[in-house]
């Protein structure tokens, strides 16, 4: 177990190493931020000073041996926007927001993929599994931006019920209903896809037969042992997801002026704002590997039929 | 006893005369600046809680104004600009009560009254540690700010002579520097307490941010939302430089066009900044009678901040090659070359078209090189009668050789604030297609562009559709556009001769006419189309009863004004 948790650790930490390597090379490719940063009218001299002061100068193999040297010592750099902040800092302030529209969207689509899929698997082509294949249907053909666009009109325009921008911070938990419902409604459709044939899957099997015969209630059956026992590749779907949500709820971070990562890692790529997009992009692949290793770890502790290979 | 019958009809005749004036006096008339409502007159009270603005974006996030790059709006409100533009465009006093350039430098006159937010005078020994701090001075960590090289080259010293009066010694007699450091032409230099910024550095700064303008800053989160709070003390009492009537004030940030618009459908903010052409032209438009004031007619109403941006194709081929830039040999056969060529594509353009259909009404047209209604631009010539005649495009383009037309390429970047330009470029490819010109449209990333548009690269070739946030002085675009000094020339030996004399002259006859010299010669060559300058529109609840602003301007949104019903 030991030599297994020390090989997936080696590979997430040369997965996050290629990750940082690859934008590196991608932001230099794409310009100087010193471009964007100054006014179109700046003097060519005053660009060439910025570009010194900021150590943009320097070759591009010297700036990334620089980059690795600080980022060995947790340095990420300061960012080249707004007031010079660590980029760390300036990613530090954006998470929690994240991670609260993360757990939201998280919730909400657990909550209504598990119940339609297990409905659905319980009745086999019936009214309710005709509905729950509509629900996983219109969950992965309307985009994100249209489902927000679409609650915006419906619950801020029209109703006057919800507000529609800033995070928990300014509105409290009203403002993380319509940012969470529409990040989770993508999701929605595949966690109900996956809960309903896992679903499906078991309820085949003979202990839930055996259960049947003995008289326990179907319910009983089915949320219990049926549930229970196809929920492992339930759960690594819903770890990936969220490991994707909190990198990825970009659409809906920008919709809802969310003050999220997503929104600033597309400000810091727009900007070029090399250390604050490095710090995103690193956090992001540190999450996705992180959760990696710990749905590996949690498959033993889920089913202790479950051993790893050395 | 027979005057009496007469004194009874003359007094008819006076009342009736007197009830029409009063009438016609209380009549609304188009885009007249009245009396504007005031606080605590009225219905209107002396102080309203909260003022929330969702914006598209506010320029940099940068609070310490000795680091600040690119455009920073919010410097507006927290220190101190030398001068101001009121609504009526005029040049007031703000910290500077008054100022005179000569050839020598500027000599400034401040306000006594002026203090920053620590209770501590701003005087003379502020404007000179300030001009130094933005020369390189000072501050250990300094990364430059977007006029150094400028204010290097252009200052010599700064001599206090007491605490309300400062002379900056000019190494030229430049007629641009006094705008560019006095804050009413555009967005340059701001001035914070010295004294403090020495004391506590950058780091310190930006941590407790201290200013001398109207607001305090109570919540920050770059690129996200500031929270500004009224500075219970503040000084201004100018009617266009007073302490605010709301207590504090909510910039959101919300890049998406359509959710900014459903928070402004839902009340959930008081104004939204850029209201796109298409959406803004169903709404009520205070432009219809006094500006800047609520026509009450609905439950949202606009304003529109006109001549923002400056649009104008520029053809850069014959001075890439004229200069032999990289790749010149390449465009030896550029039809574009030919001013012919130049001469039909412009006539082609039905300009007045695209202002009013394609940009409802919202976009002006000008003919000119200089922004609407700034120094440089004449009448005669913004406001001339833009031919479109494809006809005669045609026979200059056979005259040319092209009977048969030919294809070219544009390029072209979207800036914030300045919208409408993709619209104006379908609309002239489709006019061009007309006379066999075939136009490819290529858009660019806009910082990528507005770098590699200026010299050396003049990355895009054989012509660009170039914008200039408004600068009211037009000596500067003047410089930028016809010299061999200026990043997007486009220059022949009398343009650049001109410049340099213009450049030197604080005699404003003799810069006029410079400039019109100037623009003539640009527009004889047809090395530029003017085609049309751009506007901002602002959107209002029902909630506002008031924002007394400029009508023309790139940056100052005088927010500070904004007058609430409640």
């Amino acid at each position: 177990m030991k030599l297994y948790m020390a090989k997936r650790l080696c590979e997430g930490a040369a997965t996050i190493w290629i990750v940082t390597l690859v934008v590196f090379a991608l932001l230099r490719i794409t310009g100087n931020p010193v471009d964007f940063l100054a006014p179109p009218d700046m003097p060519w001299t005053d660009r060439a000073y910025l570009r010194e002061a900021y150590g943009l100068d320097k070759p591009v193999w010297q700036q990334y041996l620089l980059f690795n040297k600080s980022l060995i010592r947790g340095d990420f750099g300061k960012s080249l926007r707004g007031n010079q902040d660590a980029a760390l800092n300036v990613l530090l302030e954006r998470v929690p927001a994240t991670m609260q529209l993360t757990a939201a969207a998280l919730l909400f689509s657990i909550v209504l993929g598990i119940g339609a899929g297990v409905v659905s698997a319980a009745r086999p082509n019936s009214i309710y599994d005709r509905i729950g294949k509509v629900i996983a249907i219109a969950g992965q053909s309307m985009p994100v931006f249209w489902v927000g666009l679409l609650l915006i009109l419906v619950f801020t325009v029209y109703l006057g019920w919800l507000p529609s921008a800033g995070g928990v911070d300014r509105l409290g938990l009203l403002g993380l209903i319509m940012p969470a419902i529409s990040l989770g409604w993508l999701l929605v459709a595949s966690h109900m896809r996956m809960v309903r044939s896992s679903v499906l899957d078991v309820l085949d099997a003979d202990y839930i037969k055996m259960a049947h015969v003995k008289g326990l209630p179907w319910r009983l059956v089915l949320w219990k042992h049926a549930l229970k026992n196809a929920a492992i590749p339930v759960f690594t779907l819903f770890a990936v997801n969220f490991a994707h949500l909190v990198s990825g709820a970009v659409v809906t971070e920008t919709i809802f002026a969310w003050p999220g990562i997503g929104r600033l890692l597309v400000e810091s790529i727009l900007a070029r704002d090399y250390a604050v997009v490095q710090t995103v992009v690193f956090f992001a692949a540190m999450v996705i590997v992180v959760v990696n290793i710990l749905v590996d770890l949690m498959y033993v502790w889920l089913d202790p039929r479950i051993r790893v290979a050395g | 006893m027979r005057s009496q019958p007469f004194l009874r009809s003359q007094m008819l005749v006076y009342v009736v005369l007197v009830l029409v004036a009063c009438w016609g006096a209380g009549m609304p008339r188009a885009g007249a600046a009245g009396a504007w409502p005031e606080a605590g007159t009225g219905n209107i009270p002396v102080t309203v809680d909260k003022l929330v603005i969702a914006f598209d974006g506010w320029g940099g996030d940068v609070l310490d104004p000795w680091q600040y790059l690119g455009t920073g709006l919010l410097q507006s409100y927290l220190n101190l600009r030398l001068m101001h533009r009121d609504e009526n465009m005029q040049v007031v006093p703000l910290w500077a009560t008054d100022w005179k350039q000569t050839p020598e430098g500027v000599f400034l006159t401040l306000d006594p009254k002026a203090t920053w937010q620590d209770g501590t005078p701003a005087t003379a020994d502020d404007v000179k540690a300030n001009i130094e701090a933005l020369m390189g001075q000072y501050a250990p960590a300094f990364k430059g700010t977007p006029r150094l090289a400028y204010m290097k080259k252009a200052v010599e010293e700064v001599q206090v002579i007491d605490p309300t009066h400062v002379f900056i010694k000019t190494r030229s007699s430049d007629p641009t520097f006094l705008p560019a450091i006095g804050g009413a032409n555009y967005h340059l230099v701001w001035f914070g307490p010295s004294a403090y910024l020495k004391q506590v550095g950058h780091e310190g700064y930006v941590k407790q941010p201290l200013g001398g303008g109207p607001y305090k800053i109570k919540e920050f989160k770059a690129g996200d939302r500031i929270v500004w709070e009224r500075w219970e003390d503040f000084w201004g009492q100018m009617p266009y430089w007073k302490k605010p009537q709301h207590r504090s004030m909510e910039w959101i940030q919300v890049p998406d066009d359509a959710s900014r618009f459903a928070m402004i459908k839902g009340k959930q903010v008081d104004m939204v900044v850029n209201i796109p052409y298409a959406i803004a032209k169903a709404l009520p438009r205070s432009e219809a009678g006094q500006r800047g004031v609520n026509p009450q007619k609905g439950v949202l109403w606009t304003q529109t901040m006109k001549a923002s941006g400056k649009m104008q194709i520029t053809f850069d081929a014959e001075f890439v090659v004229k200069e032999q830039l990289a790749g010149w040999e390449a465009l030896q056969q550029e039809p574009t070359l030919n001013p012919k060529v130049r001469e039909a594509l412009e006539l082609a353009i039905d300009k007045r078209a695209i202002v009013d259909n394609f940009h409802y009404g919202f976009t002006a047209l000008n003919q000119s090189l200089y922004s609407l209604g700034s120094f440089g631009w004449r009448r005669e010539q913004g406001e001339k009668n833009s031919p479109y005649d494809p006809k005669r495009a045609r026979e200059l383009l056979r005259e040319a050789g092209y009977p048969d037309g030919f294809s070219t390429t544009i390029h072209f970047g979207v800036f914030t604030g300045r919208p409408g330009q993709p619209e104006a470029l379908e609309a002239i490819a489709s006019y061009w297609q007309d006379i066999g010109v075939n136009l490819t449209i290529v858009q660019h990333d806009p910082t990528e562009f507005y770098t590699r548009l200026n010299r050396p690269d003049r990355a895009y070739r054989p012509m660009t559709l170039v914008t200039w946030g408004r600068q009211e002085n037009g000596e500067y675009l003047a410089e930028q556009a016809a010299s061999d000094v200026g990043g997007r020339a486009v220059y022949n030996e009398r343009t650049n001769a001109l410049q340099k004399e213009l450049a030197n002259t604080l005699d404003e006859a003799q810069r006029l006419r410079f400039m019109a010299e100037i623009e003539d010669e640009v527009l004889r060559n047809h090395w530029i189309i003017p085609l049309y300058d751009a506007s901002t529109v602002f959107g209002y609840t029902d909630r506002v009863a008031a924002h007394p602003m400029p009508e023309f301007g790139a940056h100052f949104l005088d927010l500070h004004r904004i007058i609430l019903k409640k």
